[in-house]
Formats: structure tokens, sequence, C-alpha cells
């Protein structure tokens, strides 16, 4: 047993003894004897008005009460303390003579702990009164033992109740009770699968009718579970729910049951931070770049030489930070697996064909001459398992790469090759410096290309090609790339080929 | 075939809703209804009576999606054209405002130099498929 850790009401050194006698001497004597102890404070009353003023004012814990008072009859008093007796207040022990018999069978069923008779024998006396002081004594400390676990328990601020095998609410604790909305002491009795959502579990909607399906809140004891709680007026939240046998009581369970919604509002804000602030950014970055579009477009004869320079600058930088803020949300969205890849089996041919052509308008501005080599194995019905917008997105990227590093006027190969093992290979092969040694084990890593000052100049968003690597194994597919410093680099994305895909209907068009 | 003349659009950014107004009204010649939110749309529908509606998916209060259905509901809201226009660009996005009635989904940012030419493509596909 741990320590007491409330306060207790009545310190044990001041256990007081009311006695009340109208009978002078009798009184005396019994003041005498109760008080010859040195265990007790005596009080005395010979009315009953004035014990009541005594109860009414002061703690008393035991009342030796005379049946045959002058200006009451004993029992109406103790009908008057009835509350008081209750509620454990104090005890009374009635005293009165042998032919009251009746009296006496009806007092104690009125909450009189105990009785004397008349003539009063003095160690029968001492053993009673003894016995009623350890009886309230006793009585005392588990009350207040009780009212303390209570407020413990109301004060948690989780749900807790308690339930049979079968799921039956037995009891539960307030802070449950309004978590789901019930109204005070109207949970129990109830099927704790109520409380549920119906399918976050194997609850069965039919069983619920015949017998309470809240047991299968006991398949996991002691593990905590994250269930969907259902509130009273219908709305559903999350709730984490832990079971325990409570002990000593076999078939009875303990439950606790947190509400989870604020922490998983936060969770989810958290989670989706980088989403959230990225399209935040998109508001305003939509009307810079179009109104800068807009002067472009319309007062751009009227600027300067100096001015149309300033506004090439803003519109170019508005367009990085816009690719930036989508490479960002594509990253994020990698990297949490909420990409969905739609894969479906693309003409290979026709797909890299259109892609370079589209890409291919960066080039003219260098004079970059783009040519495309496919292997002879590879024909229209060569298909590739992919999601075609990312294909063109991984192709494009190595493009833009190519065309950032090429040197004015060179050339950049684009390549398609069947490999034996049922694979296909697509590269980019560019001319320019190549790729420093230092740097190649970081190529795929995102914002690599910032440590090297050389490269920042070039207006991309260093994110692309940790974009590219994501992407191609969301494919099934894989990246690499050769590089000979001075001579130029090959990116390449290997792909899992499909041939003949007749019976398909696509492969057979 | 109808030509497009009247488009309404539905933005609550004033600065969004200026570039709008200087790309539909001043680069593509469009007599042009700005909103700055779905109710003042649905009430003034019946009367500019736009072709086409450029729709913003946040909007406070009625969101586009959850206008959109409440402006086909209104007469002759069959064969208005409805754009939604949203910054989070998504394939399952796009899916999702297609099912529920959209005829295309642009996404922010857009070209204001280009939006005229995108909106009659927009106009003259669907008069092809009526």
């Amino acid at each position: 047993m741990g320590s007491q850790f409330w306060e207790s009401s009545a310190p044990s050194d001041s256990f007081s003894v009311l006695i009340v006698e109208d009978d002078g001497p009798t009184r005396t004597m019994l003041a005498k004897l109760v008080g010859r102890t040195g265990l007790f404070t005596v009080l005395e009353s010979s009315t009953a008005a004035g014990a009541r003023n005594v109860i009414a004012e002061r703690s008393v814990d035991l009342v030796l009460l005379d049946m045959g008072l002058p200006d009451a009859n004993g029992l109406d008093l103790l009908e008057i303390w009835q509350q008081r007796l209750t509620s454990d207040e104090f005890v009374v022990i009635v005293v009165s003579g042998l032919d009251d018999e009746q009296r006496m069978i009806e007092s104690l069923r009125l909450g009189a702990h105990d009785y004397l008779l008349k003539p009063i024998r003095p160690q029968i006396l001492m053993a009673k009164v003894q016995n009623a002081a350890r009886f309230h004594v006793a009585n005392r400390a588990a009350r207040q033992l009780s009212q303390h676990l209570s407020a413990v328990v109301d004060s948690v601020p989780d749900g807790l109740l308690v339930m049979d095998a079968s799921g039956r609410i037995i009891w539960c604790n307030d802070h449950l009770e309004s978590m789901f909305g019930r109204r005070g002491g109207t949970s129990t009795g109830l099927d704790a699968a109520t409380l549920i959502a119906p399918s976050t579990t194997s609850f069965k909607e039919d069983d619920r009718q015949i017998r309470p399906s809240g047991g299968v809140l006991l398949e996991d004891l002691g593990r905590r579970r994250r269930l969907v709680g259902h509130h009273a007026d219908g709305h559903t939240f999350p709730v984490d729910l832990m079971a325990a046998g409570l002990l000593g009581n076999e078939g009875r369970f303990v439950t606790i049951i947190r509400d989870m919604s604020e922490s998983e509002r936060v969770a989810e804000l958290e989670r989706n931070f980088v989403s959230i602030v990225s399209h935040e950014l998109r508001t305003p970055l939509t009307s810079v770049s179009g109104s800068l579009s807009l002067l472009a477009a319309t007062e751009a004869n009227r600027l300067s030489e100096s001015g149309g320079r300033m506004l090439d600058i803003a519109r170019r930088n508005v367009d990085r930070l816009n690719r930036l803020i989508g490479d960002i949300l594509d990253l994020e969205k990698l990297a949490s697996g909420k990409l969905s890849v739609d894969l479906k089996p693309e003409p290979l041919l026709p797909l890299l064909h259109d892609t370079v052509e589209m890409e291919s308008a960066g080039s003219q501005a260098k004079h970059i001459r783009i040519r495309q080599v496919i292997g002879r194995a590879l024909d229209d019905n060569t298909y590739v398992l992919v999601d075609g917008d990312r294909f063109r997105q991984i192709v494009a990227n190595f493009l833009s790469n190519a065309m950032k590093f090429s040197p004015e006027g060179g050339e950049i190969t684009v390549c398609a090759e069947a490999l034996d093992d049922g694979h296909v290979r697509i590269s980019v092969t560019d001319h320019g410096p190549g790729i420093p040694e230092s740097f190649r084990h970081r190529v795929f890593q995102p914002f690599s290309q910032a440590e090297h000052p050389s490269n920042r100049r070039k207006g991309g968003t260093g994110l692309g090609l940790s974009i590219v690597k994501a992407l191609a194994e969301c494919m099934n597919g894989e990246v690499g790339f050769d590089s000979t410093p001075g001579e130029g680099s090959t990116f390449f994305v290997i792909l899992l080929c499909q041939r003949g895909l007749a019976g398909t209907g696509e492969g057979a068009a | 075939m109808t030509m497009l003349e009247r488009i309404m659009v539905v933005e609550d950014d004033p600065d969004i809703l200026d570039i709008f107004e200087m790309s539909l009204a001043m680069l593509g010649g469009f007599d042009v209804t700005l909103c700055e939110n779905a109710r003042e749309a649905l009430e003034r529908i019946p009367l500019s009576e736009p072709q086409l509606i450029v729709l913003d998916v946040m909007l406070p209060e009625l969101s586009g999606p959850d206008a959109l259905p409440m402006i086909r509901a209104l007469p002759g809201g069959s064969r208005r054209v409805i754009v939604i226009m949203t910054a989070r660009a998504s394939a399952q996005g796009r899916a999702a405002y297609l099912d529920l009635g959209a005829d295309e989904v642009l996404f922010k940012p857009f070209e204001p130099t280009e939006l005229p030419g995108v909106l009659r493509a927009v106009w003259d596909a669907r008069q092809q498929r009526a």
C-alpha cells in the first residue's frame, strides 16, 4: 500500500464523545468513565436541544444518547440526524432501560450503532465505546479513501470505464460521458461498442441488436489502439483506447479512452506543413507572375533597355520560384508516400519523341542540336509500364540539365536501347564539363548543387534530380549517370519494357 | 458556332481578380464580370448571363466546388461552361472536379497572356461536343 496522499480531515487525537443524559449523577458518572481513559474529549448535554447545538457547532465522533430526555424522544433525534448518520459524521450508542426493547430495536433501525442497558456496567460501557470508536475511525478512513480515489478518477483527463467481458459498461467516469456527449449516468449498462464507430473494428451491426459487441474492444489487452470515437450527436473523432483486466475482478476490464482530436489536428498540420506553406506561397506568386507577364505583354515597348532587362530578370526568377514550389510539393508527396503514379503500358517511342519535341524549345537559344538514337530492337510495339506524365518529367529534367551544361552550339544525344534482361534504358548525353569526382555521390540528393557555387547560376531548383530518382523508383525503375570530366555526362533511366502487347488492344493498334 | 463573349470570374484575392480582368478584358476583349465570392456570383449570373465561369476553389463561406452544383441548377446552367481554378495541382484533384461537373480544371499560377486563348479553346471544345 502506498503512502496516504490526502489530508486527513480529523486528526485522530481529538476523538470526541458527547454524553446526552438528563439525570445529573448518571451523566457525571458516564463522563468520568469515558474521560478516564484519556483517549476521548468528553462533552455533556442534559437536553435534546443542547445536544443538537453541540452537534451543529463542532465535530463530534460518538454520541451516548439517553432515550428518555425531557424535551424530546431519542428516536426523534435519531431521525433528525439521519442524514449525518448515513454519511458517517458520528456514531450513536443509545442508552435505555430494560423495559424498552421495542424502542431499542427501532433506534438500531434508525441508524444507531449499538445500545447500552441501564443500569450501566462500566466494563460493558467502555468496551462498547471503544468498539464504536474503532468502527467510526475505520469507517471514516474508508470513506475518505473512497472520496479521494473517486476525486483522482474524476480528475484524470481521460475517459475511464469498466466493462464486463461482453462489453457492457458497468461503470465510467464523468470525463468519459462528457467526451461522448452522454448525460451523467446514462452510459452504465450501455454496450461499449456504441462509443466506437462501427467501421473501425470488427463490429457487426446485426450482432449489436442481439448482444453487446463491445467485447471486441478487449481484443488487444494492454495495447494502445487508435479507433474512431462515436459522439452521441453523431460526429466521429479519433480516440486512443487501451483495455486491461481489472485486478481482483475476473471478467471485468478497465478501459482508458483518450480523445486524440487535438493531437491529431496538430500532427496533421505538421504532416501537411510543407504542402500548406507551398500552396499559400502560390497565391501571391500568381499575382506577381501574372502582373509581370501582363507588363511584358502590354508595356514592354515603353520600357527603357535596362527596364526591360529588369523585367526579364523578375520574370525568370518568378518562374524559378514557381518551379521550386512545384518541386518541393513533388518531393514532399514522394517523401510522405502521397504521390500516386498511374502505371499503364505506354508506347515508348512516341512518348519519348513527344517529350523531346516539347523540351527542345530551350535548345534553340543556345543553338544546341538534339539527336535521337533508337536501338534496333525497339519498335512501335515496345511498351513501358509508366505514368506518362512522370516519364515526361524524368526525361525533361535530364534534357534541361543537359542544355544547362552544354556549350553554345553543342550536341545532346537522346538514346533508347533495349537491355538483355527485358529492360529498356533511356539516356541523355551532353558534352558539357562533366561532374567533378567529389560531387558524384550527391548528384541525386536534394539541393546538392547549392554547395557548388558554379552550378547555382544555372537557374535550376536543385531538386530536379532527387525527384527524378524518386519518380523512377515509384515506377519500379532506376536512375544513374556516367560522367567524364571535360567530356560530358550521360544520365539514364532504366524501366521495365513490355513487348508485343497483343491482346490488350493497345498493343495491337 | 456561338462565340465566347461573356465571362465571369469568381476569385477572392483582389489582386488576382485584377489580373484576370486585364487578361480577359484588356487582352482577350471579353465582357468580364468579376465576383469576390460565390454568393455574389449566384446573384449576378442571371443578370450578366456569362457563357463561361472561372471558379476559384478556395472561396470564403461557399467554396467553388460547393457552389458548382448551385450554379448548374440556375436557369440555363447546363449550357454554361465552368472552369475550376486551383493552386493545388494534382491529377486526382482534377479528376474529382471533372466528376463534380466542371468542364475544365486549370492550375495556378496561370499565364495571363495565354488565358484568353485557353478559355476560348475550352469553350470551342465544349461547343463541338454539344
